[in-house]
C-alpha cells in the first residue's frame, strides 16, 4: 500500500549549478516564491548577505552568500604577484532531491513521492507534520509551516512533467542552471571535475543514495563556499541505525516467535508425554 | 487441596491493564515504525473518516492511531507511575531478589533453567531448593523490560512535546531511535515473557494470574521452596 521506487540516478532530470557564473542577484529565489506562490517575508539584519538565514516553509530556495580570503594572481610589469583578498560567492541552494532521499524512506505515512524524473515532492495533503523527514535529512532541508505540515523545494514538478525547466532555472540571467536529463548532467559535472573544478554532488555518502539531483561546481577561487556549505551535512546516523534496526526488530521478531514457537510447542508435547506415561503408569498400579 | 494467594489482587489487575494498553500502544505505534506493513491497518481505520473529510485513508488512519498512541502512551505512564510507587514505598520490589545470589549461583540457576525450559532437562537439587517467587531469568528479563521502559518513556515524553522543549532535529531524530530500540527491548521481553508463561511447567502460574491469585501448595513446594521458606509456609 505504501512503498517507494527510486529512480537509478543516471534516470530522470538533474540540474548543473556552475557556482562561477552566479552573481546572487537572488532572480532565482524570488521565482521559486513567485511560481509556487508563497508570501514574501520581511527580511531581517543577519550580518549576512544570506536572507533568510535557512531555507524555511515560504523560501525553498535560498541563495547563501560565503566570504573568504582568496589568493589572487595578477600580472604586472614586474611579474606575476599574488595577493589575498576577500571574496564572497552566492551559493543558490535547495532541496538536493538525493537519489535516494532518506526523507522519503523516514516518513511514516509515505507522504514524500519520488517522481519518474527524479523529484523528492512532499504531498502537502498526505502529511501529518511528524517532523521525521527533518530529523532524517542530512541537508536540513524540510520545514514545518503554518500549517504543522512541512514544505520544502518540489523540483518544480508541476513544471518539468510538462517539459518546462523549474522556475529558478528560467529566470536565471547568467545561466547558473543547467537542467537537462540525468545523465548529460552527470556527463558534464564529470568533465568539470576533469578540468580540475571541486564538484559536490557526484559522490555522495550512500545514505541519499551516492548521488544527488543538484549538482554544484566551482572554480578553484570559489569552492570554498561548496566546502563551507556542505562541510558539516554528513549522514543522520541515528536515522541509518534506525533504517538497520527496522528489519531487525521486524523480522528477527517473527524469527524470535517462531522459534519460542517451536519451543513452546516441544515442551507442550513432551508435557503431555510425561502426563499420559504418568496415566499409564497409574492404571498398571 | 491447599492453595495460597502468590498473586495480589493489585498485581492482577495491574497485569491485565498493562496487557491492554501494552498491546495497544504496539498495534498503534507499529504503524508509525512501518507504514510498509501496517499501511493496510491505517486504512482500515481511516476509510470511514475519509469520504467525510477528504482526505487519503491512511493518512487519516495514521492521524487517528498517532494520537491515540500518545493519549494511551500517557495513560500506561500514569499506570506504571502509580504501581512503581506503590512498589517502591511499601517496599514490594520483588523481582529483583534473585539476584542478590551469588553471580556463580545466578548463572548455574540461569543454565539449568534454560535447559529445563527448552530441552526438558531436570534441575538438580541444589538448584531446585533454592528457588524463589521469581527466578533468575525472571529478573533478568525485567531488567530488560525495565530499560525498554525507560527508554521508551524517556524518548516518547520528549517527542511529544519536542517543540516546547525546542529540540533540534537531530536531538528529535536521536529520541525516536531511542524510542526504537525500546520498543524492540520490549518486543524481546513480550516474547520471552509469554514463551515462560505458556510453557506446561509454569501453567499453575498461568492460571493464577488470570483467576484467584493462588496457587496449589504441593506444586509451590517443588517449585517454590524458597519462597515458601520466607513465607513460614511449611
Amino acid at each position: 500500500m505504501v512503498s517507494i521506487k527510486f529512480p537509478r540516478p543516471e534516470e530522470g532530470v538533474a540540474v548543473l549549478v556552475d557556482l562561477d557564473r552566479c552573481i546572487g542577484c537572488r532572480a532565482c529565489q524570488t521565482a521559486c516564491k513567485d511560481w509556487n506562490g508563497k508570501v514574501a517575508e520581511k527580511t531581517q539584519f543577519t550580518g549576512s548577505l544570506t536572507s533568510p538565514r535557512w531555507l524555511t516553509a515560504n523560501d525553498w530556495k535560498v541563495v547563501f552568500f560565503y566570504e573568504d580570503k582568496t589568493a589572487k594572481k595578477l600580472l604586472t610589469p614586474a611579474g606575476e604577484v599574488t595577493f589575498s583578498q576577500v571574496d564572497i560567492v552566492p551559493l543558490p541552494y535547495n532541496c538536493m532531491h538525493c537519489a535516494a532521499a532518506p526523507c522519503a524512506t523516514a516518513c511514516p505515512v509515505g507522504a514524500i513521492k519520488v517522481t519518474g524524473e527524479g523529484a523528492v515532492v512532499i504531498n502537502k495533503d498526505e502529511c501529518i507534520g511528524c517532523g521525521y523527514c527533518e530529523s532524517a535529512c542530512p541537508y536540513d532541508v524540510p520545514k514545518k509551516g503554518a500549517d504543522g505540515k512541512y514544505h520544502k523545494c518540489t523540483f518544480c514538478v508541476d513544471k518539468i512533467q510538462n517539459g518546462q525547466a523549474p522556475a529558478c532555472v528560467e529566470v536565471c540571467p547568467t545561466n547558473v542552471f543547467t537542467f537537462g536529463s540525468a545523465r548529460e548532467v552527470i556527463e558534464k559535472a564529470k568533465a568539470e571535475q576533469a578540468k580540475g573544478r571541486q564538484v559536490y554532488g557526484l559522490e555522495v555518502d550512500k545514505y541519499v543514495g551516492g548521488r544527488v539531483r543538484w549538482i554544484y561546481v566551482a572554480s578553484g577561487r570559489k569552492s570554498f563556499a561548496v566546502k563551507k556549505h556542505f562541510e558539516d551535512k554528513t549522514p543522520r546516523t541515528t536515522e541509518e541505525i534506525r533504517q538497520l534496526l527496522k528489519p531487525l526488530t521486524l523480522y528477527g521478531g517473527v524469527a524470535l516467535v517462531g522459534v519460542l514457537t517451536v519451543w513452546g510447542f516441544a515442551a507442550w508435547r513432551r508435557s503431555r508425554l510425561e502426563e499420559r506415561k504418568q496415566a499409564g503408569e497409574g492404571v498398571r498400579e | 487441596m491447599d492453595k495460597i494467594e502468590i498473586i495480589s489482587r493489585g498485581e492482577r489487575i495491574t497485569h491485565n491493564w498493562n496487557i491492554v494498553l501494552f498491546t495497544l500502544l504496539v498495534l498503534t505505534g507499529t504503524v508509525l515504525f512501518s507504514i510498509e506493513l501496517m499501511g493496510w491497518f491505517a486504512y482500515i481505520i481511516g476509510a470511514p473518516l475519509s469520504s467525510l473529510l477528504g482526505e487519503e485513508p491512511v493518512t487519516i488512519g495514521t492521524q487517528l492511531l498517532r494520537t491515540s498512541h500518545r493519549f494511551i502512551g500517557f495513560a500506561w505512564g500514569a499506570l506504571l507511575t502509580v504501581y512503581g510507587l506503590y512498589l517502591l514505598i511499601f517496599r514490594r520490589v520483588e523481582m529483583f531478589r534473585p539476584l542478590t545470589k551469588p553471580l556463580s549461583q545466578q548463572i548455574k540457576e540461569a543454565k539449568e533453567l534454560t535447559g529445563h525450559y527448552v530441552l526438558g532437562k531436570p534441575i538438580t537439587p541444589d538448584v531446585a531448593q533454592n528457588l524463589d517467587r521469581r527466578d533468575v531469568l525472571a529478573s533478568y528479563i525485567t531488567l530488560l523490560l525495565f530499560a525498554a521502559v525507560v527508554l521508551i518513556s524517556f524518548s516518547g515524553v520528549a517527542l511529544v512535546f519536542k517543540e516546547p522543549l525546542g529540540l533540534s532535529p537531530s536531538m528529535a531524530g536521536l529520541m525516536l531511535l531511542l524510542h526504537d530500540v525500546g520498543f524492540m527491548f520490549s518486543l524481546i521481553f513480550v516474547a520471552g515473557h509469554l514463551f515462560a508463561v505458556t510453557h506446561p511447567v509454569n501453567r499453575p502460574l498461568l492460571n493464577a494470574m488470570f483467576d484467584d491469585g493462588k496457587i496449589d501448595l504441593t506444586w509451590l513446594k517443588h517449585h517454590m521452596p524458597r519462597y515458601l521458606a520466607r513465607r513460614g509456609v511449611k
